[in-house]
């Protein structure tokens, strides 16, 4: 047996306190009613042998007090909530109101929050909390706290566009064991949870779904937006792709999808349709702007309707390159468009050690008898070095060169160190550039130096897509060995994933529009299969079914103690 | 706030019609009365024989036997029973126990004072009526005629409420007046604060013959039919306020019924050892009834 409105410890410690409140009050002088009547002569020597209570006096009224006893611990009982549902049991109870974008299907949210509301009532203060699983799974109201709290707090609520996630909040809950019953989780909601996460879940907790969610009939969602090279080959242009989900398989056409501009700027390409619910917006200027998209039918959920993709910001980089620099440098920066040879005012110099001045970044050749390393890079960030020399072998492309083939014609091993310095430098041996070695023949020659020069002038890291939920490192296209995500990424051990869907600001004038682009969203999935759900009508009219057969045993024990005390038989 | 009978409920024709069919009789009734119809230890002018007795100088000439003369040659008189009247004493109670409860006491006291002073009066018997609280009282010291009846109910209609039961001091003081002795009828509920043998102590100093008429009520054996007496209460005496804690339960009931009984018993001693009357007259049944029941034969000898 459970109680839904006390813990058994609450339950046995009022039934406590009832029996001595009730043995005390058997104890205390009453008020007497006053009777007058033609003479106390009589009753003065009848209550000679029996004298009146006084404060505290023999106890006298056994079988009165236990049949009072009896029915205040059997109204105590009913107030309790007695059930049978072994389910429910005296868990702590964990409530978990979805406010991800699952929750934007038509009044959903709504309904959630009433049906929440409403059971609250039936649980103990101190026995539950209740927790919002939005872009982040907060609590919203604490044990102990008072259900009017919530409907204040939950006033301003709204779904997010986020894909939510009570898996790791979960998994937290299952480590750290701070109830001191079992805990059961009640989801009011579709947000699916994964199937290793209830299956790795101990004993104690028990997951459930507050109700049943209907299933959706008609949904369209953009599933996919993301950033390409442009097929044209033009540098500085990019391809755009958006790829549409409708549930119910339908196919939608190039029209019903809006493509504007945030900065309000006019898009000339028009929205190609690549079949399948797939489209792209060609040759689209990378000039950093955001796009935004919508599907203009009506659906089930205008949350996943929208879309937003922050365009790459590519410009020329202007480079210097000295005469005493191999010829074979110099092609490479003249054939790539992105590369600019200038006399003055450069982003990045290319020189012999001879012959760099001023703090410009560069790269300089420096012959092997005066640098111990074959690649040395001078960084500025705080950085540990390390970590930052691991990630420059991949991201300057040094995996790439044939390091075995060069150490062996040099017999000498070809290494790589950083250090810092106050201005970004790559010195490498000059005689590396030899002809002699097949390193400026090779394919990651090209590589190399574009993305040393591209480091060298602190070129701005830009995104295939930004997706909610998603972390940046997976969608991260050219990850700047010092740009502030990666910084972030580096000093907490962690993957960062923007929490929703909207602006995200990755330094005051680095700012990213992330979509919620998400196929379990837009397919709406809830996964309740796996999920049990919550009883509601039986179990209440259970319970009341027995609480009132409770209260008529005690009316009819009341009735029998009035039947008693006119009788004379309790005082 | 129980209302004591006025004059025109008290005298009540049909009431007093109805009382005209019962007599009270004493044994013998003392000496020195005037002529009436109880009988008296006096010889002289009646109706009633008793004896013979040798004629002696004085002798009224007329009692002569003349045929006793003839046969013996001796003189000797009729004697006869001489019927005088009976001196009726009525001490009433009017203590504030008599007025509290509803029908009050006082009401049944009344209708019973004045019946057996009608039937006293009918008889051609004189009749006292007195009443008694903290002090004895004398509203009419003596009256005969059945003319005066009418007289005594205005006196009894009259009464008002006093204080305390002064039963044994009143008794005291009536036995102290040395009156002719002859029925005294003491009409209470016996509650006497001082004790009951305080008052069967004074009773048996009385010279006159007793008739003590006790007004009881069911309650008063049953106190559980009182509606107030339940649980824990606070009882207070009306006369003396006195009051007393106690909670209504069996053995307390028990208790009480067991002393109440006791009290009952004392005063039906007393009433046999003093061969008197006892009349126990419920205050919430009709006095007419009652009185029925008590003269029976339509005589009651006292």
């Amino acid at each position: 047996m459970t109680f839904l409105n006390f813990s058994p410890t609450v339950l046995a410690a009022g039934a406590v306190a009832l029996a001595g409140i009730l043995y005390l009050l058997h104890l205390l002088r009453v008020r007497y009613s006053e009777v007058r009547v033609p003479t106390v002569l009589f009753w003065l020597e009848a209550v000679r042998d029996a004298p009146a209570r006084v404060f505290r006096e023999r106890f006298r009224h056994l079988w009165a007090y236990l049949l009072a006893l009896l029915i205040c611990l059997l109204l105590w009982f009913s107030a309790a909530g007695p059930q049978w549902d072994e389910d429910a049991s005296g868990d702590f109870q964990l409530l978990v109101l979805d406010g991800s974008a699952f929750a934007g299907v038509d009044d959903d949210f709504e309904r959630a929050k009433q049906r929440l509301l409403d059971d609250l009532e039936s649980y103990p203060l101190q026995n539950r909390a209740v927790f919002l699983a939005g872009s982040y799974t907060v609590k919203l109201l604490a044990a102990g706290e008072r259900v009017e709290v919530l409907r204040s707090r939950l006033a301003d609520i709204e779904p997010e566009m986020t894909t939510g996630n009570i898996d790791d909040f979960l998994a937290l809950v299952s480590k750290n064991q701070v109830y001191e019953t079992g805990v059961t989780v009640t989801l009011y909601g579709r947000l699916p949870l994964r199937q290793e996460t209830i299956a790795s879940l101990p004993n104690w907790i028990r997951v459930r779904r507050a109700f049943e969610v209907a299933e959706v009939d008609s949904n369209w969602g953009i599933v996919a937006a993301g950033i390409g090279e442009a097929k044209s080959g033009i540098w500085d242009r990019v391809d755009v792709f958006l790829e549409v989900h409708a549930t119910d398989g339908a196919q939608l056409n190039s029209e019903s999808i809006e493509v504007a501009q945030l900065d309000g700027a006019e898009i000339v390409a028009p929205l190609e349709s690549l079949g399948d619910n797939r489209f792209a917006l060609r040759n689209l200027q990378a000039n950093g702007s955001a796009l935004a998209f919508s599907i203009v039918t009506d659906d089930a959920l205008p949350l996943d309707d929208v879309a937003w993709l922050t365009l790459p910001e590519r410009t020329v980089i202007r480079v210097e390159v000295a005469d005493s620099v191999p010829t074979a440098v110099t092609e490479v920066i003249v054939s790539d468009p992105g590369f600019q040879l200038v006399d003055e005012q450069p982003d990045v110099t290319v020189a012999t050690v001879e012959e760099v001045a001023g703090d410009t970044p560069h790269l300089v050749l420096v012959e092997m008898t005066a640098q111990e390393n074959a690649f040395e890079i001078g960084y500025s960030s705080g950085d540990d070095s390390d970590a930052f020399l691991r990630r420059s072998v991949s991201t300057l492309g040094l995996d790439q060169i044939d390091s075995v083939g060069i150490a062996t014609e040099l017999q000498t091993a070809i290494t790589a160190a950083v250090r810092p310095a106050e201005t970004r430098t790559i010195s490498i041996w000059k005689e590396l550039i030899d002809d002699r070695f097949n390193f400026v023949d090779s394919r990651s020659f090209p590589l190399f130096l574009a993305n040393s020069i591209r480091w060298l002038a602190d070129e701005k890291p830009w995104f295939a897509y930004l997706a909610a939920g998603t972390p940046f490192s997976a969608q991260l296209m050219n990850p700047n060995l010092s740009s502030p995500i990666a910084s972030r990424e580096r000093l907490s051990g962690t993957d960062f994933s923007p929490a929703k869907a909207g602006p995200f600001a990755v330094s005051e004038t680095d700012i990213h529009q992330v979509s919620l682009v998400n196929g379990d969203v837009s397919a709406l999935e809830p996964g309740t299969a796996l999920l049990p759900t919550a009883g509601t009508g039986a179990t209440t009219s259970e319970y009341w079914g027995f609480v009132t057969w409770l209260i008529l045993l005690v009316l009819g024990l009341l009735v029998a103690e009035w039947y008693l005390y006119q009788r004379g038989y309790i005082p | 706030m129980p209302q004591q009978l006025s004059f025109d409920e008290l005298f009540d024709a049909d009431f007093l019609q109805a009382l005209q069919q019962f007599s009270l009789r004493v044994g013998r009734v003392a000496p020195a009365g005037r002529l009436a119809e109880q009988k008296s230890r006096d010889r002289g002018i009646g109706l009633e024989f008793t004896d013979f007795k040798p004629y002696v100088p004085g002798d009224d000439l007329r009692s002569v036997d003349w045929n006793i003369y003839r046969r013996l040659g001796r003189l000797f008189v009729r004697v006869f029973e001489e019927q005088q009247d009976l001196p009726f004493y009525v001490l009433v109670d009017r203590s504030s126990s008599m007025y509290l409860e509803n029908p009050p006491r006082i009401n049944a006291a009344l209708r019973t004072a004045l019946a057996l002073s009608s039937v006293a009066l009918h008889n051609s018997d004189s009749v006292g009526l007195y009443s008694f609280s903290e002090t004895l009282e004398v509203h009419v010291r003596s009256t005969s005629g059945k003319g005066r009846l009418m007289t005594l109910a205005r006196q009894l209609a009259d009464f008002g409420e006093h204080r305390e039961t002064e039963l044994a001091a009143s008794v005291e003081q009536l036995n102290n007046y040395r009156l002719r002795a002859g029925l005294l009828i003491v009409i209470s509920d016996f509650f006497e604060p001082a004790g009951l043998s305080r008052v069967t102590e004074m009773l048996r100093n009385s010279r006159h013959r007793l008739l003590l008429v006790q007004l009881v009520r069911e309650s008063d054996a049953r106190p559980t039919l009182l509606s107030d007496l339940r649980g824990d209460v606070r009882l207070t005496d009306c006369e003396t306020s006195v009051s007393v804690d106690l909670t209504v339960e069996p053995g307390v009931l028990a208790r009480y019924r067991e002393i109440y009984q006791e009290f009952n018993n004392t005063l039906e001693t007393f009433a046999n050892s003093r061969s008197a009357g006892l009349v126990r007259m419920d205050v919430e049944q009709p006095v007419l009834t009652q009185l029925g029941e008590l003269f029976g034969s339509r005589e009651l000898v006292a």
